[in-house]
């Protein structure tokens, strides 16, 4: 016998689910071939093809993003931005509440997990911008190499720079969300990253 | 919501597509194979790698970690990465056909 509980409806549509787990493979290759940590197994690879990795990587993870700035705007209701985006008052509200053990249960993203996707998802387009432009003014390759082509030393240095702090950035981020996934899980008794395969929530 | 789904993959599809060929030609090696020349390059000639780890650790003597076919500044080069004993990672770049240097970085 089903009670109101058990009763389970979808919340995340196909492409926003696709788009997650995408965007969570392309970022682990895309550190794993280019990342500082990760230098010592990338010298013992005689070839380029670890940094064609990167860049294959970086371009699907611009294909992802530009997918996610539209379905923000035109997906179902829970993929919107106005569904979870919310002011700063409200977001440290709702972490202080969260932190107190007595945050409300949302459907969608909650306030503190809205704000998360704002800041993995601008500090990604930066990680991918400075990724494009460093690629066309130091490499001469790519979109932006023949608009980049004069680019001074100390210039391709500060793509260098913004482009590895923010995918450091990025990186720390994402353990602030799994820890936000873990909590707000133990929390309301549910298994979150498993609703995001399934893309059902319990009603 | 079908017909934007549609839209909104074939948009998807489109651009990395797009992206995707832009690296499939960027990645294709030069089909001319290099001819090693017995002793060190002179200017205007073709290098091997082995040539280039040897100028390259005249240069800065040290380790080398990697050296490998890379591109710089839109030149086929070979990037020699060097463990320098100056206590510097070097990366230096000579371009494969010419054996000129392109660039050299330390951290």
């Amino acid at each position: 016998m089903k009670t109101a509980n058990l009763t389970e409806i979808m919340i995340w549509d196909p492409l926003i689910r696709w788009f997650h787990w995408l965007l969570v493979a392309a970022f682990s290759i895309a550190y794993f071939t280019e990342g500082e940590p990760f230098e010592a197994i990338q010298d013992r690879l005689e070839s380029e093809w670890p940094q064609n990795f990167h860049v294959w990587a970086g371009y699907t993870i611009a294909g992802l993003l530009l997918f996610r700035l539209i379905w923000g705007f035109t997906g179902p209701r829970y993929a919107r931005f106005r569904d979870f985006v919310q002011g700063p008052r409200a977001t440290l509200a709702y972490v202080k509440e969260v932190l107190l053990l007595r945050a409300p249960r949302h459907l969608g993203h909650n306030p503190a997990g809205g704000a998360m996707i704002v800041l993995l998802l601008s500090s990604l387009s930066i990680t991918v911008m400075a990724g494009l432009s460093l690629y066309g003014a130091d490499k001469g390759l790519g979109p932006l190499a023949s608009a980049l082509a004069s680019a001074s030393d100390s210039t391709i240095h500060t793509f260098e720079e913004v482009h590895e702090f923010f995918a450091n950035l990025t990186l720390l981020l994402v353990a602030g969300h799994l820890l936000g996934v873990i909590w707000e899980s133990l929390l309301h008794r549910e298994n979150l990253a498993r609703a995001m395969i399934t893309g059902r929530k319990r009603a | 919501m079908n017909q934007c789904t549609a839209f909104l993959t074939a948009a998807l599809l489109a651009t990395s597509t797009c992206f995707a060929a832009t690296v499939a030609t960027e990645s294709e090696t030069p089909p001319a194979a290099v001819q090693p020349p017995a002793t060190a390059a002179p200017a205007s000639a073709a290098i091997t790698k082995e040539q280039a780890i040897d100028m390259a650790l005249k240069a800065h003597p040290g380790t080398v970690t990697k050296a490998y076919e890379d591109t710089k500044k839109g030149k086929k080069t070979w990037e020699v990465k060097i463990k320098g004993n100056d206590g510097k990672k070097w990366e230096v770049y000579y371009e494969i056909k010419t054996g000129e240097l392109v660039a050299e970085e330390s951290e």
